[in-house]
């Protein structure tokens, strides 16, 4: 029996991901001098710390069988926001709290859309992530909010024991969330809804409520992203700002073991999908591999890791048989 | 017998797509009291648990529980008031683990913050199932529980609630007879308790064994209410039907043909060495209970399923393993069990499914010949008796009788020389039954060979020329359709009986 | 004559043609509306400009439409395109033979085709799961192909292909109706379309009728990466130099034209003339909007708000 759990363990996506990043980690170690020290690693964790935030908040909607193509342009929506109501003088509680609350209404509006006008998540989001990017755009006129005082900043770019604030923060958002999705009732839900809606629905759960939870919880996580990018960064661009982040953080979800049907995998694997991602690439800035390998290298990596995770359930599935 | 009735209903009446599939039912079940509710397929059994549940709503009528009318929005209001449903198909979250899957959403295992008590959770959840009989590890994902656990979990979900009145819809099908037996203890041990259930099945034998009184349904009324303590299960049987079981299954004697197929130590996915032969001009009926492994013989035949080992002659040739198109050349046509799903293309027109399986019959210098279609569909329609407003209807709009027929000339365009029909009447009202019934018979004497797959005995005693009984993945009996009689099936199907099926 | 009626009136009666209804009331809206506001959008050189614009999008967009039509997803198209025109324009200032090169870049495309095609078919990843993972992982050979510097100086007479035309219509716009023609003639008249619908509407019942719809959705991405090569040609031809960033925001332009269409994600539902439609009223709606001097992040905008009305409506259709 002991045997059987031990085996079970290893079989986990998310220890199959953390033994992959770790490789990763020492072999980097192996090829540059400047990678293995105390202050490139908090570098890295200064690095992940926003998306680390932002694929806790997704993590929950692929859970929950849905999917946010549109997290990119929220985040830097409500960094401007949030930026915005900083340059005007407000006190930083309350720009923090109307980033959040932008970040929160944008994922009403995603799960409004998707449960009453019966759209799929993706076409949704997809459409969402131009409309909010627009509204960004409408509201700075296309220019970069910046120069923002010191009082502010220092949320983002200060350290405690050595390490960056926002990555405390990323931790402490990681542990709450995944304590909820595991011993609060409706971290349950969300894993019974991405699971079999069909089944929730028979079994009295409002399908829809929990969905518009799970994405404005995500919102409101990205929201708070957003605003410690501000001020991690010093300068929010509508047009730039996060437009990647909406694939690079699915694909760290995915590859930390989140099944893209949902109901399936854990926040903590997702983060470490995202470590992963961030020390691949100071890596091989680092070793001096040409900077112009960087993505393809985190492509091909994704793919793998994504391999790994279909043969991986796929043989679960086998020895049930 | 306490005579108040806890749950009635009276006068409900349902309707889909314009087809009414409820004509206004009364049925009523008293506390303490186990009521049997049987019917043929497309009865409307089903239809009227799902309304009792709030699953659906009713078009018309009441439900009266305890007195007063209820009305449930969704579902988890009636599962408040005290009436527990266990579906036909499972209805369990696979990656939820057994005890979540037996409390979900529940108040007693959660504070006001929300907070889940898992400690308190798996331990009910031991102990709802060692009640049950059961014991294996709650915190394993449901998804790696076999069938019959699966089952069970969705009974201690149920019995968990404390119910008042349990609905269990066909909660043997899954199940082994040894299994059948502890359900009905605890079944019997609820009856104790005080719980109304309402008992809906296929197999008469448990419902003789285990109802008080038996509702009939039929073409969506409720025919009549039996006491089994002065009543008959052929009474049931008589009403069920609702008319003479002879002219209901046309049966032509004739004589077998040649040997068409030939399955040869066919193993692996839960069967054991099955061999068999179907002959051309010959119905054999393959019975099993639900479980049995008769659709993994078929899809193996089919080559839709990986045939670990074995081998499947057609005409004294074997046929290449895993490849369906090898299995349709060879002159094989499958009608699956589940139509919705594996039959038919719901979305499209009636004249595309038909030509589906045999596409390069009607492509002439590589484009479709529309005309050849439409005239070949045109007789297939009138062939069938297939009721529609033309070949360019969409199948979802046609009743399951007549999508049934869509299948069947799907298939029967390719002019095969051997038939799979696995459950070929699930889901088909009673006329389109009876229709179906002598076309399988007028292929049969034109030449073809059936392979008919059915868990339904008077079905497969109605039409079959030999009868082949398989049970927990073997082959387990084989007779001549002569006088044969229904405990001589339910035997070899329950493995009661020698055959080679002794482990 | 009675025959073409036939036809149209067998492929009106088909799904999806509400859109196309729709489509077109859309665009004669616009170019009303266009031609009202802004004084070149009547022109002839910006009809020819929106047609040469128009000509790629459409060529990408028949795949792409085949594929969703089975329920998958391509989004690595733009990915595709980058790496092949940075492959040819390479290959082109190395003096290599032009005929040759171009059927060296068409391969490499198919090749692409293949990798998104055994992840798809073979490994049975979501579709969009693995595209996104080869158009990352594209995106940055795009980078390595071309260290950061656009590659230009490429041959005149291939860059002369950009001025081919008949009648003062471009060649690649004339190309494109072509093969909208032929594609949509074929998913009418052969089985081909038949098995397209079947497999996305249902794949179990398919496959349970002998459709082979892991080869078929194999080959699919083998034609969506050689098409995309083939457009990536035709764009270097116009803009004479391949830059790393070559090609991006393709995959949701050409993704937006399919919706627009009245494609269901989900399969099953639509046809080509909605997606040649689609296309259509993109290219209109960004020159347009280009005249009118609207950012490109408006117009994603705009484009944003047309998807979800579209797949809105198809729900409802549906139901």
């Amino acid at each position: 029996m002991n045997k059987l759990s031990v085996q079970k363990f290893l079989k986990r996506q998310e220890t199959i991901i953390s033994v992959f990043t770790l490789l990763v980690f020492f072999a980097f170690c192996m090829l540059s001098q400047n990678f293995g020290t105390d202050s490139n690693f908090q570098l890295i964790l200064q690095q992940v710390a926003v998306n680390g935030i932002c694929v806790v908040g997704v993590g929950v909607v692929v859970i929950l069988g849905g999917i946010d193509l549109s997290a990119g342009a929220v985040l830097a929506l409500s960094g401007v926001v949030g930026g915005m109501f900083i340059k005007q003088g407000m006190p930083v509680l309350v720009a923090i709290l109307a980033s959040i609350g932008i970040g929160m209404l944008c994922g009403a509006f995603n799960a409004l859309l998707i449960t009453q006008l019966s759209l799929p998540p993706i076409i949704t989001t997809l459409a969402t992530n131009y409309l909010f990017r627009g509204v960004a755009i409408i509201i700075t006129g296309g220019s970069w909010v910046n120069n923002f005082p010191r009082e502010f900043t220092k949320y983002g770019t200060g350290r405690i024991f050595g390490t960056s604030n926002v990555f405390w923060m990323f931790l402490i958002i990681l542990a709450i969330v995944s304590y909820m999705m595991k011993y609060m009732n409706i971290g349950r839900k969300i894993y019974a809804v991405g699971t079999n809606n069909d089944a929730a629905d028979k079994s009295g759960i409002s399908c829809t409520k929990v969905k518009f939870f799970g994405y404005t919880l995500c919102g409101g996580i990205i929201g708070f992203a957003g605003i410690m990018y501000a001020a991690q960064i010093g300068a929010v661009a509508s047009t730039s700002t996060g437009l990647t982040l909406g694939t690079q953080v699915l694909a760290a979800a995915l590859a930390g073991g989140i099944s893209i049907a949902g109901g399936r995998g854990t926040l903590f694997g997702a983060s470490v999908g995202i470590l992963m991602i961030g020390i691949i690439k100071n890596g091989l800035i680092l070793t001096k591999v040409s900077e112009f390998w960087i993505d393809a290298i985190t492509g091909a990596i994704i793919l793998l890791a994504l391999a790994l995770n279909v043969l991986n359930s796929r043989e679960k599935r086998r020895e049930e048989a | 017998m306490s005579a108040e009735p806890i749950l009635r209903t009276s006068k409900i009446t349902k309707g889909f797509f314009g087809v009414q599939v409820l004509k206004g039912i009364d049925f009523e079940v008293c506390p303490g009291e186990i009521m049997g509710l049987v019917g043929e397929n497309g009865a409307g059994k089903s239809t009227l648990m799902k309304i009792i549940t709030g699953l659906y709503t009713n078009d018309g009528g009441e439900i009266i529980f305890k007195g007063a009318p209820v009305f449930f929005s969704d579902p988890g209001k009636a599962r408040d008031i005290g009436i527990s449903i266990i579906h036909q198909e499972f209805n369990l979250f696979s990656n939820l683990s057994v005890a979540e899957n037996i409390f979900l959403d529940r108040k007693e295992f959660r504070n006001r913050l929300g907070q889940v008590n898992w400690k308190k959770m798996n331990e009910e959840a031991r102990k709802v199932l060692s009640e049950l009989g059961a014991s294996f590890d709650v915190t394993m994902p449901v998804r790696m529980l076999s069938v019959r656990e699966q089952q069970l979990v969705e009974i201690a979900k149920a019995v968990s609630t404390n119910a008042q009145v349990l609905i269990m819809d066909e909660p043997s099908a899954a199940l082994p007879d040894n299994e059948v037996q502890n359900m009905f203890d605890v079944v019997r041990m609820l009856k104790q308790k005080g719980v109304a259930i309402i008992y809906i099945s296929h197999r008469m034998g448990e419902i003789e064994q285990i109802c008080d009184r038996v509702t009939v349904l039929r073409d969506g009324i409720n025919v009549d209410v039996l006491d089994m303590k002065t009543r008959k299960i052929d009474d049931v049987i008589a009403q069920m039907v609702g008319r003479e079981i002879k002219d209901y299954y046309p049966h032509t004697s004739r004589e077998p043909g040649d040997e068409i197929l030939k399955v040869e130590e066919m193993s692996g996915d839960g069967l054991k060495n099955i061999s068999f032969t179907v002959n051309r001009k010959e119905v054999v009926g393959l019975y099993g209970l639900a479980g049995a492994g008769s659709t993994e013989v078929a899809e193996m035949i089919m080559g839709l399923r990986l045939m670990p080992s074995g081998t499947v002659l057609m005409n004294g040739e074997p046929v290449k393993k895993n490849a369906i198109e090898a299995s349709m050349a060879a002159g094989i046509g499958y009608v699956p069990p589940d139509r919705r799903q594996e039959g038919i293309v719901v979305n499209m027109p009636i004249a595309d499914n038909i030509i589906m399986a045999n596409l390069p019959k009607y492509i002439k210098k590589g484009l479709l010949d529309f005309k050849k279609i439409a005239a070949s569909t045109a007789e297939h329609i009138k062939e069938l008796a297939l009721k529609c407003n033309g070949a360019d209807q969409t199948v979802l709009s046609l009743s399951g009788g007549n999508q049934q027929k869509v299948v069947l000339s799907k298939w029967l365009d390719r002019n095969p020389s051997m038939l799979i029909l696995n459950e070929p009447t699930r889901g088909v009202d009673v006329g389109a039954k009876s229709e179906i019934y002598r076309l399988i018979d007028e292929l049969a004497n034109s030449g073809l060979a059936i392979l008919l797959i059915s868990s339904e005995v008077p079905e497969v005693l109605g039409i079959s020329d030999r009868v082949l009984v398989m049970c927990r993945g073997r082959i387990t009996g084989e007779y001549k359709n002569e006088n044969l009689g229904q405990d001589v099936l339910l035997k070899a199907a329950s493995g009661t009986t020698g055959g080679d099926g002794n482990e | 004559m009675s025959k073409v009626k036939n036809c149209i009136s067998s492929y009106m009666k088909r799904d999806g043609n509400r859109n196309v209804v729709l489509l077109i009331a859309f665009m004669a809206v616009q170019i009303l509306f266009f031609s009202q506001v802004t004084e070149y959008f009547l022109g002839i050189s910006n009809f020819v400009n929106l047609m040469r614009q128009t000509a790629e999008l459409g060529m990408v967009t028949i795949p792409l439409a085949m594929l969703i039509l089975t329920g998958n997803i391509d989004l690595s198209v733009g990915a595709v395109m980058g790496v092949c025109a940075i492959s040819l324009a390479r290959m082109l200032r190395a003096g290599m033979n032009i005929g040759l090169s171009i059927l060296i870049t068409l391969c490499i495309g198919a090749l692409m085709g293949c990798i998104n095609g055994f992840f798809v078919a073979k490994l049975h990843l979501a579709g969009i799961v693995a595209t996104i993972g080869t158009q990352v992982m594209l995106r940055g050979a795009c980078f390595i192909l071309t260290g950061g510097r656009p590659v230009s100086g490429l041959p005149k007479e291939f860059l002369d292909v950009a001025k081919w035309n008949l009648f003062g219509i471009p060649f690649t716009f004339i190309l494109m109706i072509a093969a909208f023609v032929i594609a949509i003639f074929i998913m009418q008249r052969t089985s081909f379309g038949i098995k397209l619908h079947a497999i996305g509407y249902n794949a179990k019942a398919s496959k349970f009728s002998g459709i082979q719809s892991d080869k078929l959705k194999f080959w699919l991405y083998v034609l969506s990466g050689t098409v995309a090569a083939i457009a990536a040609t035709f764009m270097l031809t116009r803009f004479a130099s391949a830059e790393s960033a070559f090609g991006t925001g393709y995959d949701t332009d050409v993704l937006t034209s399919v919706l627009i269409g009245g494609m269901s994600i989900a399969g099953g539902s639509g046809n080509l003339l909605g997606a040649l439609l689609g296309v259509l009223t993109i290219g209109t709606l960004r020159n347009g909007m280009n005249h009118l001097e609207i950012s490109a992040l408006y117009q994603q905008m705009v484009l944003g708000a047309l998807i979800v009305i579209s797949a809105a409506k198809w729900r409802k259709y549906k139901a």
